[in-house]
């Protein structure tokens, strides 16, 4: 969203997180499969859980293309109007998995 | 002293309301877990290329002074929204281990961060690349253990009482 961090480029910035962002979805999704092995009911019957699991799979996928246009980014080129829209769905995306994922516990 | 505070705060109106209202607690809880997401992933930024591990061709200076308005935005929130949970069931709180060892620990995480910006970083070498002074160092890495903890306290507390 260029409202940050100037300092650096896109591409720079994506060249950075790239990896710890990967590596964190992974221990994500390998503490989540644990805790819903742990409380199967309590998780795949709760319709917020399910919610939950249909935004993890659209923010992913936006975000993968996000991560390619930023790939193909100019090093000194300011970044376009889509690829701001797209971060900023992005971070949309993420406050709802979370709130949602806060949700799990207190209804469904 | 203590119990007139608590009492106080526990027939409050507004501790009162997030105590009865089945929607207020969960939907400020929200609020202060993005909040607090937010001051540690802003905090371990800076933290990270303190301690040399990440981003060392982006000066300390200029970073703090891209990232640290985020945080302070962020932790006001997260002490605001931690105030209203609180009040909702302050003697619980207060009788609860991991509530007072994460009040302690923000005091050290606040103690760390003012000498830091009060005598490492005012003793200069901030604003090259690469690796900085072991005050700067030994000050990532106290910040990043303690709000570690500080996270963990937090989901703990959920876990040693119900909210109200």
């Amino acid at each position: 969203m260029e409202l940050t961090g100037r300092e650096w480029s896109l591409a720079r910035w994506h060249q950075r997180f790239r990896s710890g962002t990967i590596a964190a979805l992974w221990v994500l999704l390998a503490t989540g499969l644990v805790m819903t092995l742990a409380e199967p009911e309590r998780e795949l019957l709760n319709w917020i859980f399910r919610a939950k699991m249909v935004m993890v799979i659209v923010t992913l996928i936006i975000a993968h293309f996000l991560s390619r246009r930023l790939e193909q980014a100019k090093p000194d080129r300011p970044a376009g109007g889509d690829v701001r829209a797209a971060a900023f769905l992005v971070l949309l995306c993420w406050i709802g998995i979370a709130t949602a994922g806060r949700w799990i516990a207190y209804a469904g | 002293m203590i119990d007139s505070f608590l009492e106080a705060v526990s027939n409050s109106a507004i501790g009162i309301y997030i105590a009865e209202d089945p929607m207020a607690f969960p939907w400020i809880e929200v609020v202060h877990v993005l909040s607090l997401v937010t001051v540690f992933g802003s905090i371990l930024l800076v933290d990270l290329r303190l301690m040399g591990l990440a981003s060392r061709d982006y000066p300390v200076n200029a970073l703090t002074r891209t990232i640290l308005p985020i945080t302070w935005v962020a932790f006001i929130i997260a002490a605001m929204t931690g105030g209203l949970l609180f009040s909702s069931n302050p003697y619980g709180y207060w009788g609860n281990t991991a509530f007072k060892a994460k009040m302690v620990l923000l005091l050290l995480a606040g103690l760390n961060m003012a000498i830091f910006h009060l005598v490492t970083q005012r003793g200069g070498q901030m604003d090259r690349p690469g690796s900085l002074p072991a005050g700067a160092r030994v000050a990532g890495f106290v910040s990043v253990t303690i709000w570690l903890a500080i996270i963990a306290c937090g989901r703990w507390i959920g876990f040693t009482m119900s909210p109200f």
